[in-house]
């Protein structure tokens, strides 16, 4: 599915790299959690990976589905099944949500040789997935983002996952904001979406989320590097005793 | 080019009622002492009256002929609700729309007017604009056939809107005419009114030069819309002035999206303790039309509101100017004022013009204002791209996004789809980057 091989990226400008030779793999149908302190480029990685403006990959590659990711245009990549969903969504306001799920689930569709879905059919799809998600249909016709609660928002996030149906989804700290009940419903949404040929990379600083979504693997992220992946059971650790013995024993 | 008042003054203008006549005579006598504004002028700085000059639209204009091409463009959507039409400039009956309206409501066409009528508005038209060095609203005056009047008595409401479309046709050579409207409002009376500004079909060249007058009564409500919907010849230059006596309120709505050149002058005079005003505006020029702004909002008396908010995006090689004024008297304390005015330049050709101006005279005021001319949010732009969206639609549902967070505010349910469709057309150049919001 997912294949990066050495990568190392700035920011624009910047002289010190933030991921400096990142290797991960991926499979089909596979569940990863990528933790780490702060600043350890997690966020990046997500970024880099949609295609972001003003991120420098200076070496090394990243495969998706057998395509070299790097050489596509952002729009490519979500047409192709990556998704990010964002750690902060970006408000529009004056555009409706159901208007931007149109616009996006028809352009995914129209790539993927399927016939457009109607207006009914969309709209009939959008209250079904704000229903599993416990979102009131009223949340379609408010503007995207407009004014929404951080719950609310990280909704609206696998909302959009849900009717896409990508192949790749990377959720970036969608449980950062999230009170326990919230947090249920948004694992409820991941957890539903679970299948053979669709995997996940879960970015997040706590171990909470991966109560409720078990993952299949467990990368730390530390310095702009994988620096120790392991089982489910590698999160409980990190619980325990933090991420500063890892940051040492890599010194 | 420097005849052009010349001819403009040298005009024949047709017969006319004695009281019009004498209106006619006094807007000569103005336009004899005035001058042609420059870009040297402050007021004029941003906007060059070159599409006027070297136009040549001079002459009055030609009969429109069968009537029935333009029926299409006379309609606003509005289901209910008397309608005035007048085809280039002269009132026509048969695209018009009479409804029944209540004792004490005077709307008419001033040709329709009787002497008694005629006399007096021959008295106070031109009181809210009087000429004064404004040029164009002393051609006005002399180049009067017709125009529209809208009295209502104290106390009465008028339940629907009141649609007044200036529609201009083809012309074989390029016309001008004058456009004229005065409301006044009855202490306590209430009603809202449509200015419609379009042309039917291309090569409609013609130079619409507009006065509106605006008395509201103690405690009147006015809502007032005016839509510029014009062609890409035509050329618009109007005042709408107000002045609001104590308590009452004016609500303007104002949407530029079409003409060559469109020049509009809001001034607005809150003259009697505790009147408001609110002006939400929405201008989107394209290719190389130029749409223009100017607002004038005078606190005279104390605790008098007023709030301004209007929006822009300049595509193409297009400009927007906008230049917002707030005037507070030395005695009008307790006011309150704001101004709020965001742009989008669509690309590096295109041109905003932004000038907030504050004058204020005394201590006792909350007054904010704030000017912005932005590219495109990046962030948004990515995030639209980044669910699949290609970039030149996501530059659609933005700048329909930013739009419509102003179009939203706008009354009358029709005019709102009427003026989204335009928005849209103006906003993708192919429509299919704008079929998911239609």
């Amino acid at each position: 599915m997912l294949s990066i091989h050495d990568l190392e990226v700035r920011i624009a400008d910047q002289e010190r790299p933030i991921l400096k030779g990142l290797d991960l793999e991926v499979g089909a149908g596979e569940v990863h959690a990528i933790m780490g302190p702060n600043g350890s480029g997690k966020s990046t990685l997500g970024y880099v990976l949609a295609g972001r403006d003003g991120y420098q990959v200076t070496r090394g590659s990243v495969r998706f589905r057998g395509r070299d990711l790097l050489a596509m245009d952002v729009e490519t990549r979500a047409r192709e099944g990556l998704f990010l969903a964002f750690q902060y969504p970006v408000e529009i306001p004056g555009l409706s949500n159901l208007e931007f799920l149109k616009a996006a689930v028809d352009a995914v569709r129209e790539y993927r040789g399927e016939p457009p879905l109607d207006s009914a059919a969309l709209l009939r799809r959008a209250r079904e997935a704000c229903a599993a998600l416990r979102l009131d249909p009223g949340f379609l016709k408010r503007g995207v983002n407009e004014g929404f609660s951080g719950g609310e928002k990280k909704r609206n996030e696998i909302l959009q996952m849900m009717l896409l149906e990508p192949r790749l989804c990377i959720l970036d700290e969608i449980d950062s904001g999230l009170d326990i009940d919230a947090l249920q419903v948004v694992a409820d949404g991941v957890n539903a979406l679970r299948s053979p040929d669709r995997s996940f990379v879960l970015i997040t600083h706590y171990q909470r989320l991966l109560e409720y979504v078990r993952p299949d693997r467990v990368h730390v992220l530390s310095g702009g590097r994988i620096v120790r992946s392991g089982g489910a059971e590698l999160a409980l650790e990190l619980e325990e005793r933090g991420y500063g013995w890892l940051e040492e024993e890599v010194a | 080019m420097a005849d052009y008042l010349a001819t403009a003054l040298a005009r024949q203008a047709p017969p006319a009622a004695p009281w019009l006549a004498s209106v006619r005579a006094r807007g000569a006598e103005e336009a004899r002492r005035a001058r042609l504004p420059t870009i040297r002028d402050e007021a004029w700085r941003y906007t060059s009256l070159r599409p006027l000059l070297e136009g040549n639209y001079t002459a009055p204009p030609a009969e429109a002929g069968p009537l029935a091409r333009w029926a299409e463009a006379a309609e606003l959507g509005l289901a209910a609700g008397p309608r005035l039409v007048f085809v280039n400039g002269r009132f026509c009956a048969a695209l018009s729309r009479a409804t029944p309206l209540p004792e004490g409501v005077v709307l008419s066409p001033l040709s329709d007017l009787d002497e008694v009528a005629g006399a007096r508005l021959a008295q106070s038209l031109g009181r809210l604009a009087p000429p004064g060095e404004r040029v164009f609203t002393a051609l006005n005056q002399w180049w009067l056939e017709d125009g529209a009047v809208l009295w209502v008595r104290d106390g009465l409401e008028l339940a629907e809107p009141i649609h007044l479309l200036w529609l201009g046709t083809p012309q074989p050579s390029p016309a001008s005419v004058a456009q004229r409207l005065q409301v006044v409002l009855g202490a306590g009376a209430r009603a809202t009114v449509v200015e419609h500004f379009a042309t039917g079909g291309a090569g409609e060249r013609l130079f619409t030069n507009g006065v509106s007058e605006f008395e509201l009564g103690e405690g009147a409500c006015l809502r007032h819309c005016r839509v510029h919907l014009e062609g890409e010849q035509a050329l618009a230059i109007g005042l709408a002035a107000a002045r609001l006596a104590a308590g009452a309120r004016l609500e303007g709505f104002h949407a530029a999206l079409g003409g060559q050149l469109t020049r509009v002058e809001l001034h607005v005079a809150l003259e009697g303790e505790g009147a408001s005003c609110e002006l939400t505006g929405l201008y989107l020029p394209r290719r190389r039309e130029v749409f223009d702004y100017h607002t004038c909002v005078e606190h005279r008396s104390p605790n008098a509101a007023s709030e301004q908010a209007f929006r822009g995006i300049a595509a193409d090689r297009a400009r927007a100017v906008f230049n917002g004024r707030i005037h507070i008297h030395p005695g009008a304390r307790g006011s309150v004022a704001h101004l709020v005015d965001r742009n989008i330049l669509g690309n590096d050709e295109a041109e905003v013009d932004v000038k907030p101006e504050l004058e204020i005279y005394n201590d006792d005021v909350q007054c904010s204002h704030g000017a912005t001319v932005a590219q495109w949010d990046e962030r948004q732009l990515f995030y639209l791209r980044s669910r699949g969206v290609p970039e030149a639609e996501a530059r659609v549902l933005l700048g329909f996004a930013f739009a419509n967070e102003v179009l939203e505010r706008f009354p009358l349910q029709e005019l709102r789809q009427r003026l989204r469709a335009r928005l849209l057309a103006r906003l993708a150049v192919d429509p299919q980057l704008a079929r998911h919001l239609t």
